[in-house]
Parts: structure tokens; C-alpha cells; sequence
């Protein structure tokens, strides 16, 4: 077996996987109703694409793709569509459960972009938690070269179990999935990383390992440390590579997918099926009979935990994700999206509420525990007093959130919501300036435009009056005419070089990243492109107007 | 008494830099015409701390202009759009006091709306509208684009009829944030181990 390397930092939180692990992958009842978000991925929402009223099967698609991050939405349930609204979409069950597949494929012999268009067409994101629309993440090779495809099955928080269940029950096909798509990425290598607190899982995988076809895939098994399933910490763990701050796992060649989201690749590709269910594990003390569940989206929490057998005298409060990472949930009247890997109904002794908060008193636990060896006690000094621009020399953006500081922390201080808000207000402080920067570029357009227009009024006003008098005006001293050529050859030549260098700089931008939205760069090259007209205008209008007046001294020679 | 030898020495001393003084002059002096810059950064940076609503409440036809009026000396507390963060960005970049806002303070993003049943189409304020923002042609309905809208209200005076109104700026779900007392307590509460042996017997 390989060596493991490791990363900074990681706590041993007690892991509560027990309950859920022992019952086996049961399909939840089918919902009467489900309500689907529009925005169950990362990038823009989706638009919706049937009206109120219609019939779907399972498997229509019900809204398209908004954007080049985005991703299509299915029905989950046949019946009737029952209403529809700016956020979401409701969908009434006939009980029926007709489905609508897509044509089966072998994704062996299918071209990539074929493969490509069926993962789209199957609304396929990162069920990990991030949401990233998988086809776009298979389309990585256009921009980097990638060597090896990490399964990351360490699935390091507490309670969690959806991934573990999922190897076990279809080890086979999820290294398969990984097969598909690491030919869709090119890598050469695939890795299994999985902690080994999953003895069944790996027993699974050993089984499966020697059928896959056609790579070689290496099974990693790394001791049980949270957060070890941290895309940037377990291929630190498992490669020894470093991703570099900012930077994507694609810098250093390599790819990461989540169990869950290659099974649902495979069935997309091999069965035709798009991504309308997915597997959560129901845990926590509240529940009576704990387990994982093929859920279709959409289905209402409440339902799904009431079928669970929960236990409402007991219940304190509902988590979704895990105990680390998670959020509280406001209300239970929400669905199940393809974000919802867990739910936890936690009683009052099983996590109970947080003491109040106290001052931090610098014993540096923190930052013995922090996974990408940040400071986060003085990101905590940095975020109380809102120093933005400190907090982003502390590489705040590279906080992955893992909530270990937070953990360990004596004083109770919630250190990740901090650094939470101060990422939010970063990033809105960040689109503002974006905005006021795109609204500068609409106002020298405008501007220009009017420049070009005066000028052209201009132009014809002056060929009116000469059409007119046929002599030249008397008025403009003939050597101010000399100098403002010469001024206006040089604003001539200088709109020229801008217009050149706007065309050039969007060339580059367009070269270097076509998915990223050209329109200020466009609107900079209109601006210089109607800034040259202007100044040609002027120059010609001057020029002939020198000209008018170069021969009618001459003339006044002649006749004397 | 002075030999020769100090002579030449002092003389070739002067000399020296002399040229040198002149060698460098001459570099600088290239240098300053080859690299020579049209714009003047500053106003750039001034420009860039401004909100570019191009509304015109500074007296200036523009951000821009206002960037380069306060470059010349100008108050830097007349843009009630930037309010009080951007006038202490200003005085950060210049050196200056900051002064109170001259002006109301606009708390929200406003944006502007047509009722366009009562527009009748006279393109005035696609006219007004710095930052082409407003569709529309002579005698049909014209309408605002929300996301290019920077709600400086120059639409609002030169409209005949009055259909204009200002809206509070409706914030798009992506921007919304969770109320920080509720997600406060899910980390800190399962640090005690008691509680998992706890688990484990009823288990």
C-alpha cells in the first residue's frame, strides 16, 4: 500500500455512525407531492420550462440550464405540475410513477461529447455539498491536464453515512462511474480514498476493485481524522500534492467526485436516468428507526422524517449536512435538494445548545487544529472589527469552513460564522465594485456616442454651409487651423491605439477564459471605436476646411 | 601653490560630473517622454472609489468629473451615494480630513420603475439617463433595465407625466445571509464525549 501523507491540523470528534450504518439502502415511499427549487446547484438558477398544469412523468425535464453554470431540473414524481413560482416548482403525484428515460448508452463506445451533452441533459451536480454542474467539471481537460481521478469516499463528518451505504450496495458501478468519467477528463489514475471507519464499505470495494475495467484503480485506505474528506486536505493526503491558494485541484492535475455523484453519471449514461433521487442518511436521536433512503428530491423533510418515526416530544432541533458543517433548519416544512446528504434530528442531551460565548483568551488551539494551517484567532480579532482588507491577507478565502476552530475552541467563540460573514460581505463588497465598474464603462459609452453624434451634426452643418455660400468662412484665421490639425492628427492617432489595444485585450481575455462574460470589455471597445469615429470626423472636417482655405490666398495673388 | 597635477585632477572631477549630471538629466528626460501618461493616475484612483452612479448630486456631470475636480482641491464630501464609507476611503487616499456628508444619506440601492401604462413615450428620459439604462422609442412605452439601473433619479425631473418612481432595489436570493444567533450553537455542542458514551449505551 501506498504511503499517506497528511495534512496540518484535524480533530477526533466523536463520529455517531453507528445508528445509520447498520440498517440497509431502502427507497423512501414515494411523496404525494414534491416541491423542487429552481437553485439546487452552484451558478444561476434555472428557469422554468412547463407551465402550470402540465403532465410530467419522471425524468421530464421541468426547468433548462440558465447560463454556462447551471444546470436542468427533472421531475422527480410524475402528475401534474401545480404551481410554479419564482424559487420553485410544485408537482402534484398520480401515484402512477410513468417514467420518461433517456436513450441507454454504452459509454465505452460513445464519443466524449456525447457523454458530455447526456450529463448536462441529466442535471447532474457535485452531490458532495458544493453543487458544481458535473459536465462542466468533465470539461476540464480543455483548460488543464489532468493525471488522476480521486473517489473521495472518506466521508469525515459525524453521523454521515450516504456514501458508505452507497459503496456497499453499488461498489461496481460507482467505479465504474469513475471509469466513465475519468475518460472524460483524460486522467490515467484513479484513487479511492475512504477512512477507515467503513470496514464494510472497503471489504466492497476489494471486491469490486479487480472487475474494473479499463484503468487500474488504487484503493486508499486513511485513518479516521476530521476533515480528511476536504478535497484540498485528502489529495494532500493521498498524492501529496499541494492545491495552490486560490487555485482549483485541476492546477495540480487532479480531479475529485464524490461517490454519489459518479453513480449518478453512470445511471445517467448506462439507464438513461437523470439525477431525480439521491441517497440521505436519517440519523439522530429523535428518530426512531435510523438509516439511509433513496429520497426523490423535492420530497417535504417533514414527510421523509415522519416515515423515520420521529419523535416530536424529544426533537430539538433538525440539521442538514452534518454536525460540522451543517445549518440549523428554520423551519421543517422545506425539501430534500441534491445538497441533502443527511438529516439529523438531534435531541436536547444529544447536541445540546452552545454555552455563551466568551472572550478569547489566545491559547492558540485553533491554530494547532486548523486543516490549512491558517490563523484563525486572528481572523476572529480581524472579522470583530470588520477589517476586510486584513482578513483577505489572511487568506481568509482559503478557510474551508471545517468548523475545527470552532471545535476546539474553549471560550465557544462560533469562529466559522465569523469568517462565514466576513466571506459574504467580501464577496458582495466584491460584485458592487464590479457593478460600479460596469456602470463607469456603459457612462464613457454613452458619452462617446454623444461626442461621435456633436460631431457628425456637425460635419453636416458645415458641408450645408459650404454647399450654400461656396466660400469659405472668413472668420477662422488661417494659422489656428494649422494648429488644431495638428492636435487633432494626434487625438486621431491616439483613438486608433485605443480602439487597437480594446480589440486586442478582448482577443486575450476570449483566448485565455471563454466562459467569462465579455460585455464590459466589449463596451470599452465600442467606447474607443466611437471615440475614433468622432476624432475621424473632426480630422476630416478640419482638413478639408484647411484645404478650402490653403487656395483662397493663392487665388487672391493670382487677381492682384 | 597648485601643480598641475591638482589642476587636471579637479578639472577631470568637474568633468565627470558634469557628465554624469548630463548623462542622467538626458536619461530622465527620455524617460519621462516615452513613458509619459495622458491621464493622470490619481484621478483614476479617485474615480475608482466612487459608487459611478453618474448622478450628478456632486454638481458634476459625472463621477468621473467630480474625481477630477477633488484632484484640483475640490470637498470630498459631496456624494451622498458613496455616504460615509467613501469619504473616508477619499481621505484615506489623499491624505485629507474626512468631513461630514453634505447631503442625505441614501441608506438602500434604489432603482427606477415606469408605470407604463401612464408612459406616453416622449424618450425624455432615455435622454437623461447616464448610463443608457432606459429602452424605448418616440410614442411607444418605454421601460427601465433593472440590472444597469444605478438609481440616480435624473429620469425623475425631465419626465412630463410622472411615471417615474423610485423602488427599493429587491435583493436576489443568492445575496441573502442566515440571521448569525441561529447557526451559532451546532459546532461547540458536540465536543462533550460524555454525551457520546451516553449514546453509545442507549445504542
Amino acid at each position: 500500500m501506498p504511503t499517506a501523507f497528511d495534512f496540518p491540523g484535524g480533530i477526533y470528534p466523536p463520529e455517531r455512525k453507528r445508528r445509520s450504518q447498520q440498517s440497509a439502502l431502502l427507497e423512501a415511499p414515494l411523496p404525494r407531492q414534491v416541491i423542487l427549487p429552481l437553485h439546487q446547484h452552484s451558478g444561476q438558477p434555472s428557469t422554468p420550462c412547463v407551465n402550470e398544469g402540465d403532465v410530467v412523468k419522471v425524468g421530464s425535464i421541468i426547468a433548462r440550464q440558465e447560463g454556462m453554470i447551471s444546470s436542468h431540473l427533472h421531475a422527480s414524481i410524475s402528475g401534474v405540475v401545480a404551481k410554479i413560482s419564482a424559487t420553485q416548482i410544485t408537482i402534484d403525484s398520480d401515484g402512477r410513477d410513468d417514467w420518461q428515460r433517456l436513450p441507454a448508452m454504452n459509454w465505452q463506445l460513445s464519443e466524449p461529447p456525447a457523454l458530455l451533452e447526456r450529463l448536462n441533459d441529466s442535471g447532474i451536480v457535485g452531490l458532495g455539498g458544493a453543487g458544481f454542474p458535473t459536465h462542466i467539471k468533465a470539461r476540464v481537460m480543455e483548460q488543464h491536464s489532468i493525471h488522476t481521478l480521486v473517489i473521495n469516499a472518506a466521508e469525515c463528518e459525524p453521523y454521515i453515512t450516504a456514501d458508505d451505504l452507497t459503496l456497499r450496495h453499488y461498489a461496481g458501478d460507482v467505479l465504474e462511474g469513475a471509469q466513465l468519467i475519468a475518460k472524460l477528463c483524460g486522467a490515467r489514475h484513479i484513487v479511492i480514498g475512504i477512512e477507515d471507519n467503513k470496514p464494510e464499505a472497503i471489504e466492497a470495494l476489494r471486491e469490486a476493485l479487480p472487475l474494473s475495467q479499463p484503468l487500474i484503480v488504487q484503493l486508499n485506505v486513511i485513518p479516521t481524522r476530521y476533515p480528511s474528506g476536504g478535497e484540498r486536505q485528502l489529495i494532500r493526503k493521498l498524492l501529496n500534492l499541494n492545491v495552490p491558494s486560490g487555485g482549483l485541484p485541476a492546477d495540480v492535475g487532479v480531479v475529485c467526485h464524490n461517490p454519489g455523484t459518479l453513480l449518478a453519471c453512470l445511471q445517467a449514461v448506462r439507464d438513461g436516468q437523470p439525477l431525480i433521487s439521491r441517497v440521505v442518511t436519517l440519523t439522530g436521536d429523535a428518530i426512531t428507526c435510523p438509516g439511509n433512503r433513496w429520497v426523490r428530491l423535492g420530497t417535504s423533510i417533514q414527510e421523509l422524517l415522519e416515515q423515520v418515526g420521529l419523535n416530536r416530544a424529544q426533537l430539538s432541533h433538525v440539521i442538514q449536512g452534518g454536525p460540522m458543517m451543517g445549518s440549523p433548519l428554520l423551519t421543517l416544512a422545506t425539501p430534500v435538494t441534491k445538497l441533502t446528504n443527511c438529516l439529523i434530528a438531534a435531541t436536547f442531551d444529544e447536541l445540546p445548545q452552545a454555552p455563551a460565548e466568551l472572550p478569547c483568551i489566545r491559547c492558540g488551539e485553533c491554530e494547532s487544529v486548523c486543516p490549512v494551517a491558517l490563523l484563525p484567532q486572528q481572523l476572529h480579532w480581524y472579522a470583530r472589527a470588520k477589517d476586510d482588507a486584513r482578513m483577505e491577507r489572511y487568506h481568509l478565502f482559503d478557510c474551508i469552513e471545517c468548523g475545527a476552530c470552532s471545535y476546539v475552541c474553549p471560550s465557544h467563540i462560533p469562529l466559522v460564522d465569523d469568517y462565514r460573514d466576513a466571506k459574504n460581505r467580501l464577496r458582495h463588497q466584491r460584485i458592487e465594485t464590479l457593478k460600479a465598474e460596469h456602470a463607469k464603462h456603459r457612462f464613457e459609452f454613452r458619452q462617446a456616442r454623444i461626442a461621435r453624434e456633436e460631431a457628425e451634426k456637425q460635419a453636416r452643418r458645415e458641408a450645408r454651409q459650404s454647399q450654400n455660400r461656396r466660400t469659405p468662412p472668413a472668420t477662422a484665421p488661417a494659422n489656428s487651423g494649422e494648429v488644431d490639425l495638428r492636435g487633432l492628427r494626434i487625438a486621431h492617432a491616439a483613438a486608433k491605439a485605443s480602439v487597437k489595444k480594446a480589440e486586442k485585450t478582448l482577443a486575450r481575455v476570449a483566448q485565455e477564459d471563454p466562459k467569462q462574460s465579455l460585455e464590459d470589455l466589449e463596451i470599452q471597445l465600442a467606447t474607443a471605436q466611437e471615440n475614433f469615429r468622432a476624432a475621424d470626423l473632426q480630422l476630416a472636417q478640419a482638413r478639408k476646411q484647411q484645404a478650402a482655405e490653403a487656395p483662397a490666398p493663392a487665388q487672391n495673388k493670382e487677381s492682384l | 601653490m597648485i601643480n598641475t597635477l591638482d589642476v587636471i585632477s579637479i578639472v577631470s572631477a568637474v568633468a565627470v560630473l558634469t557628465g554624469l549630471g548630463i548623462g542622467f538629466g538626458a536619461l530622465l528626460g527620455l524617460a519621462s517622454e516615452r513613458f509619459k501618461r495622458e491621464d493622470n493616475p490619481l484621478v483614476e484612483q479617485i474615480d475608482a472609489l466612487l459608487p459611478q452612479t453618474q448622478c450628478g448630486q456632486c454638481g458634476y456631470p459625472g463621477c468621473r468629473p467630480y474625481a477630477e475636480a477633488i484632484n484640483q482641491g475640490d470637498a470630498l464630501n459631496k456624494c451622498p451615494p458613496g455616504g460615509e464609507a467613501t469619504i473616508h476611503a477619499l481621505a484615506d487616499l489623499l491624505g485629507r480630513e474626512p468631513a461630514p456628508l453634505d447631503g442625505e444619506v441614501q441608506s438602500e440601492v434604489k432603482v427606477a420603475f415606469i408605470r407604463e401604462a401612464e408612459c406616453i413615450g416622449c424618450t425624455k428620459c432615455i435622454q437623461a439617463c447616464p448610463v443608457d439604462a432606459i429602452i424605448g422609442a418616440a410614442k411607444l412605452m418605454h421601460t427601465v433595465i433593472e440590472d444597469e439601473c444605478t438609481g440616480c433619479d435624473l429620469c425623475l425631473d425631465p419626465c412630463p407625466v410622472d411615471c417615474i418612481d423610485m423602488l427599493t432595489r429587491s435583493t436576489p436570493l443568492n445575496d441573502w445571509q442566515p440571521l448569525r444567533a441561529q447557526s451559532s450553537n451546532v459546532i461547540a455542542s458536540d465536543r462533550s464525549a460524555l454525551s457520546e458514551d451516553a449514546h453509545a449505551d442507549r445504542v
